[in-house]
């Protein structure tokens, strides 16, 4: 038989590199030279600076590729310039990218920009001995960003952190970007300067090209006002999607109604704040109800910033005239609403409610994390405000995440409108944790799953595991699996990873807790219990957090200790790790068996060892990836200890 | 509703409408014409192909349409096209090409990805073997294409 795969048309044999890395991609290079021909141009499509190499990865976009007839650089669409610092080879690449790369579409940049504008005037390539001879003779060839930059007004001392400097450096930098790349439509930027005066009307104008669709960006320590967004848009009339980050946001007042049009293309907004402002977010709600109305798809809000709740108590009115704008213009068209930490209310969600009875919605993605929180009526709600929240968006909804707010508002009830969602793939449930909560809600797994069937990738958190064993009859397909803060027994968990064969992902994070059960006889209060877990599914990847501990029941008092044993055991050969705090340390054999043997022996010589659990992993292929504590032990199946 | 479809060894399949408007082309045939009772002919399925396609779109005839690329190409295939997806090579190859002309992306991408799964993490050696492919670089080449792509190595 000839090959059947060197027959398939080149476009699929490009969809199936979609779906590889780099790496995997350059060995299909090197499989046969028609490969290589087509395949090459996939690996420059998306390139970023923090490579190991930037200089090679310079030429090589600069190398001629017989195949196309082109540099592989005209093949590159996408660029992160995502380092923290730039040393000369990363110059030399940015004024490669801009001779070797004119059809880029999309510029990612980070925070460190300030910096980048810097070096560039401060560092000399050309004198610099990491880069090669051969590299250096091109260079006089390129046109130079830094040689640009280099002709500016010094950073002066004076001026904190050289503003002047650094706004005259973007605007030629951003000049030169635009020359040598004129189809970039997809920008994300950090810029957190522009002067107080009208000087930031120049400088947006210079910055947001008119062709751009996708905008994102980073104000930083700057306030998002009004005036911004309406800057945005004029300069943008394009835009289809824009994101903003800042620390500080404007409160929009209430009478002063923005009068500016703004584009009837843009599709997705979102908003986010590194500092809590409940008031000023809510105020951002209404207005972006005023002015995009039924266009928008897709509206997130958050707040990112530890808070204490937004009482609406205070301004009841305020939170009801922010709420109904909204919701009258976006609850039938919105397919994503995100709302994170934002003291998502009873109220916004019992109005959506009532606002589409009997309208189809349309939402995908719906996340509301964050302290709930009432305002106005205090009657006691007849449902929870998670089971609320299921109720309205279970016809179309894909992927949830929900908090669910009151003690009675259980993962049962949640449950049984779960199975509704005929179209669930992705579901991440949590529940507000009380400090003096001592044992959280229980879920019943088996339950959940049986009601979703479709479900790829479950995420739970503050809750204990309560498997009905009879309930979990059949496979489910569920592929990735993550507790946080999740009381389990390992039989238990055993019993349910038997019915996931597709499981690929088992993350047990933050202060999860593995009870000791009953089955295993009564606990040993001297020694240290063992636990084991039995891993069937090959390729699995394995995460166990340093504050995951364990308990006894009844009493569910935790076993003190400073360190967790975790011993990974497959057909070959078995291994034994010890973590501690940020600790973690490969034990030899003997080690292992001195410290469990004879445990008192060993904490005596040791005491700071003391040992809370030991967790068996009865692997019977190799893991994929494993995690223990911050450390890193297997990455792609390869040792990375 | 049904429609017929005709594969290339003329054999006629009858199947609900919905099922065969998984394929775009199919859906577009059928706004073309309207309603008439002639099968449509497909000259590049065979019959053999054809039911395995017809099987796979009755599976997933309820399925959500993601127009995402990136979440397209992220999930994982489930257990159920895992286990359809357990063919020779040539039919898994015949398959890819009929979702390809057929036009059912979501089909493509299962292929394109039981593929990819074939290939992750092998050798260049390996992969040559299991597709039965002739090296056509000398080793010196081979050399030199991993050298001039390592720029990226342990990313």
């Amino acid at each position: 038989m000839g090959c059947r795969l060197s027959l398939l048309p080149n476009e699929i044999l490009q969809d199936i590199a979609a779906c590889l890395c780099h790496n995997d991609i350059v060995i299909l290079c090197c499989v046969c030279s028609s490969w290589h021909e087509h395949l090459l141009p996939d690996l420059y499509r998306q390139i970023s600076f923090n490579v190991a190499s930037p200089d090679l990865l310079a030429t090589g976009l600069a190398k001629y590729n017989t195949s196309t007839s082109k540099p592989n650089g005209h093949h590159t669409r996408e660029v992160h310039i995502s380092t923290r610092s730039f040393n000369p080879e990363h110059i030399f690449l940015l004024d490669m990218t801009a001779v070797a790369c004119p059809f880029i579409t999309a510029v990612h940049f980070n925070r460190f920009f300030r910096q980048t504008m810097q070096d560039l005037y401060y560092d000399d390539y050309m004198a610099s001995p990491t880069l090669s001879h051969n590299t250096k003779r091109s260079i006089p060839f390129l046109p130079s960003y830094s040689t640009a930059i280099k002709q500016l007004e010094p950073p002066s001392k004076k001026q904190p952190g050289g503003q002047s400097f650094i706004i005259t450096a973007t605007l030629t930098f951003y000049r030169l970007m635009y020359q040598s790349h004129p189809n970039v439509t997809n920008l994300t930027l950090a810029i957190g300067y522009d002067s107080p005066n009208a000087s930031s009307q120049h400088l947006y104008s210079n910055i947001f090209h008119g062709a751009l669709v996708n905008l994102t960006l980073d104000l930083e320590y700057q306030e998002l006002t009004l005036e911004r967004v309406e800057l945005i848009h004029k300069c943008c009339p394009l835009l289809e999607s824009l994101s903003i980050v800042s620390e500080k946001i404007q409160l929009i007042q209430r009478d002063s109604v923005p009068t500016f049009t703004t584009n009837q293309r843009l599709k997705s907004f979102s908003l986010s704040s590194t500092k809590f402002q409940g008031n000023c977010l809510w105020s951002w709600v209404w207005l972006v109800g005023k002015m995009y109305g039924q266009q928008l798809k897709a509206a997130h809000f958050s707040n990112t910033a530890y808070h204490v709740p937004y009482n609406f108590e205070d301004d009841a009115a305020l939170a009801g005239t922010f709420m109904s704008v909204f919701i009258q213009q976006h609850a039938t068209t919105l397919q994503s609403l995100e709302m994170n930490s934002m003291a998502f209310c009873y109220e916004f969600w019992q109005q959506i409610k009532a606002y589409t009875q009997g309208l189809s919605t349309k939402f995908l993605n719906v996340k509301c994390s964050g302290e709930p929180c009432r305002y106005g009526s205090t009657d006691r709600d007849t449902i929870g405000l998670g089971e609320l929240i299921v109720d309205v968006v279970k016809p179309s909804i894909q992927q949830l995440h929900i908090r669910l707010s009151r003690a009675s508002d259980d993962f049962y009830g949640c449950t049984n409108l779960l199975r509704q969602c005929i179209h669930l793939q992705i579901l991440h449930l949590t529940r507000t944790h009380h400090k003096n909560d001592a044992i959280p809600a229980i879920t019943s797994l088996a339950h959940l799953l049986l009601q979703c069937s479709k479900l790829k990738h479950l995420t739970l958190e503050y809750c204990t595991l309560d498997m009905d064993k009879d309930l979990l009859a059949n496979k489910h397909f569920l592929t990735s699996l993550i507790f946080s803060n999740v009381a389990f027994t390992c039989t238990d968990l055993n019993r349910l990873l038997e019915h996931l064969p597709c499981l690929k992902t088992l993350n047990i994070d933050g202060f999860s807790t593995i009870i000791h059960s009953n089955s295993s006889g009564p606990p040993d209060l001297l020694a240290a219990p063992v636990f084991t877990l039995s891993i069937h599914n090959p390729e699995m990847s394995i995460r166990i957090d340093r504050d995951v501990r364990a308990c006894l029941i009844p009493s569910y008092k935790q076993i003190p200790g400073y360190s967790q044993l975790i011993s990974i055991i497959n057909a070959r050969k078995r291994h034994c790790w010890l973590i501690s705090g940020n600790m973690v340390a490969r034990m030899s054999e003997q080690d292992e068996q001195d410290h469990f043997g004879s445990q008192s022996n060993f904490e005596r010589i040791n005491p700071r060892f003391l040992t809370k659990y030991q967790l068996i992993l009865d692997c019977k292929h190799p893991l994929r990836n494993l995690e223990l504590g911050i450390i890193t032990i297997v990455k792609r199946g390869v040792f990375a200890y | 509703m049904s429609v017929r479809l005709l594969s290339s060894d003329s054999e006629d399949f009858t199947v609900a409408k919905e099922v065969a408007e998984r394929s775009m082309l199919i859906k577009n045939m059928l706004e073309d014409v309207g309603d008439n009772d002639n099968p449509i002919p497909l000259p590049n399925v065979t019959a053999k192909i054809l039911r395995k396609v017809i099987e796979w779109c009755e599976h997933h005839l309820g399925d959500p349409v993601t127009n995402d690329e990136n979440e397209r190409r992220n999930t994982e295939i489930d257990e159920w096209d895992q286990k359809f997806m357990e063919v020779d090579q040539e039919t898994l190859f015949d398959i890819i090409l009929a979702a390809n002309y057929l036009d059912i992306k979501p089909l493509l991408d299962v292929g394109c990805k039981t593929v990819a799964n074939m290939i992750k993490g092998k050798t260049a050696e390996e992969i040559r073997k299991i597709f039965n492919i002739v090296n056509d670089l000398t080793p010196e080449e081979e050399a030199q294409i991993r050298k001039e792509n390592e720029w990226a190595e342990d990313r």
